[in-house]
């Protein structure tokens, strides 16, 4: 098919406009990236553009020096498992039950369920009550008030409804029971979507600052991102000290090289997981879409 | 139109009434056959119980003079107090322009963003850039504020950020972006449509693939060109997906990005960047006036929730006419 010059303009300024939003998105990472492995003396003085300057691993070694960061490591990793887990466990429980179009009061138990997406306490209210519930400077506080998702449930629900139900009604006959029809017929036959909500929980859970920054004081509870908002935002000058202190007093580190690193550790393991993230994840996007 | 048709409350009572003690066994009967479902329910209901409906409980400190050390029961009862004094309050009127300027603009240009984008990718023949488009621009969806704010304030540094390196090749002197209050709207407005604007087109993809390839065809065959196919098939076809996202974008007016502003925010842009969500916590947990900051959440949330209601009555009616 032939086209016209307004449609090749048309399709011309489509992919510069594409490459250029790329670009973009890009740029910052990238300029992170090459940053963090340039001699912080000189990459202050120049711009770095594709490579970078006097590389080196420095600030990398003086990152990893800091005991601090390889423990917030540690801690987000631990509320990442534990927390997205425990998550699936109880928000596909309770929805397995509501896909059941026999169970008692269903449509109350829904409705119970379903409010608090419409009205919320906000955050005062939460706040009085997770230092009432001593909640505070423990490590449950990230686990506990992420158990239940009502977004995350619904996409349990729609596809728990979609299972083919013969399969199910056959085991009963065997005389199956709920318990053993959920884990033996339905979390098989599921892992598509346990995997989005998975992926979904995960990353919340690897990207929540907030909550330590609200209800956490000591340091062997800090998340990462929360250490990373300190360095990174808050540009707090003792943590900052105190990473330095620990670097090689001849290396050339400065607060911003390290900043640069920092950023890089933490944005390694989503970089890691993004091939699944994708696929999952858009799946789950367009069962939401689906749903609503 | 529901009170066209009889319904079932309106239709007598059954005939066969069954006694009490019946429907009460038969109950006893219904629950020991689904125990272990319900059973599956205990723990999300507790969960929601204690960490959404008991702040719901506690929205009643805004009438309170809430004091920690006395608890819920032991504080004096303030009535209408906090809200008259908010009410009055010009810091709470510089808040609420500032939540009411940032989110109406993120409506107007973050709300139609991935509409573009989505009709760009759409019409791009090349299956490898459509992927790499694609991958690139979900990306910083998955990348927390913290880090995401830390990149803005790099790309805008006044002296090495590649903004102000540009500006200066053109012969123009360096702006220090972030601390001048002039730009803070413009900065979070753009950098949150950057970091999200790959993300909102899923939903629009997906809705774009489910057009019928026919309708493009009898298009070509009548002649139409590629924008008018997309201005008569494409953008016809995903109306419902736009209208659904932009009623649940009303929802979210009132309630601006908090991580967003939390990451963003500096002291020499406060007070363009102080909006109702960073105020109350502010007020709240920083300066310790929970009752006060208790009570604009209350009516913050309860303006909230009207939007919402009446957003999903329109997006009802909608749907109703768009299955028609």
């Amino acid at each position: 098919m032939r086209q016209s010059l307004a449609e090749r303009s048309f399709n011309g300024f489509i992919y510069l406009f594409l490459i250029l939003l790329c670009v973009v998105t890009v740029y910052p990472f990238l300029y992170v990236l090459l940053y963090s492995f340039s001699d912080a003396t000189a990459a202050s003085a120049t711009q770095i553009t594709l490579y970078p300057v006097k590389a080196t691993l420095e600030n990398y070694t003086a990152v990893f020096a800091n005991k601090n960061i390889f423990h917030s490591f540690f801690v987000s990793a631990s509320r990442t498992v534990i927390g997205a887990i425990s998550h699936v466990l109880v928000t596909s429980l309770a929805a397995y039950s509501l896909s059941k179009a026999h169970l008692i009061a269903r449509k109350k138990l829904l409705v119970y369920f379903l409010i608090p997406m419409y009205f919320s306490g906000g955050l005062l209210p939460f706040y009085v009550l997770i230092i009432n519930l001593h909640l505070n400077n423990n490590f449950l506080v990230y686990i506990l008030p992420a158990l239940f998702g009502t977004y995350n449930m619904l996409l349990f629900k729609t596809y728990f409804e979609h299972l083919p139900q013969t399969i199910e009604e056959a085991a009963k006959i065997d005389g199956a029971g709920d318990f053993t029809i959920f884990t033996r017929i339905v979390i098989p036959s599921s892992m598509p979507i346990i995997a989005t909500v998975l992926l979904f929980s995960g990353v919340g859970q690897w990207n929540a600052y907030f909550d330590a920054i609200l209800f956490v004081t000591k340091e062997n509870l800090m998340p990462l991102q929360t250490l990373l908002y300190r360095i990174v935002v808050e540009q707090q000058a003792d943590t900052m000290e105190k990473i330095m202190k620990l670097a090689n007093k001849k290396s050339n580190v400065t607060p911003e090289s390290i900043k640069m690193a920092t950023i890089v550790v933490s944005i390694v393991p989503i970089l890691i997981v993004y091939p699944f993230l994708q696929r999952f994840y858009i799946k789950g996007a367009m069962l939401g879409a689906v749903k609503s | 139109m529901a009170s066209i048709i009889p319904t079932e409350r309106n239709s007598p009572q059954s005939p066969t009434v069954k006694s009490d003690y019946g429907k009460r066994k038969n109950l006893l009967n219904k629950i020991k056959s689904q125990k272990i479902l319900l059973l599956f329910l205990i723990p999300a209901m507790i969960a929601v119980f204690v960490f959404n409906y008991l702040p719901l409980v506690g929205l009643s400190i805004s009438f309170l003079n809430y004091q920690p050390a006395k608890g819920l029961f032991g504080s004096d009862f303030a009535g209408l107090e906090h809200f008259r004094t908010f009410l009055k309050d010009p810091e709470f009127y510089s808040a609420l322009k500032n939540t009411l300027g940032i989110g109406g603009l993120l409506l107007l240009f973050g709300y139609p963003a991935p509409i573009f984008l989505a009709l760009m990718i759409d019409n791009v023949r090349n299956a490898r850039f459509k992927k790499v488009t694609q991958s690139v621009t979900y990306l910083p969806h998955f990348i927390s504020w913290v880090i995401f704010s830390g990149l803005v304030y790099e790309m805008l540094d006044v002296d090495n950020g590649i903004i102000n390196v540009i500006l200066m090749k053109l012969g123009i002197e360096p702006i220090s972006f972030m601390s001048s209050q002039n730009y803070f709207w413009t900065i979070l407005v753009s950098s949150s449509i950057l970091k999200e604007i790959g993300w909102g087109t899923i939903l629009y993809l997906a809705a774009i693939s489910a057009i019928n390839p026919e309708e493009y065809e009898a298009a070509s065959v009548d002649g139409a060109g590629k924008l008018a196919r997309i201005w008569h098939v494409t953008i016809p076809g995903i109306a419902p997906t736009m209208v659904l996202v932009f009623l649940l974008s009303l929802g979210g007016l009132l309630s601006v990005n908090f991580d967003a502003i939390y990451n963003m925010i500096n002291p020499l842009v406060q007070p363009k960047a102080e909006v109702l969500g960073y105020y109350t916590f502010r007020t709240g947990i920083m300066l310790g006036k929970y009752s006060y900051s208790t009570a604009i959440e209350l009516v913050n949330s309860l303006i909230s929730f009207l939007i919402v209601l009446i957003s999903l009555k329109i997006a009802k009616r909608f749907a109703d006419y768009s299955v028609i």
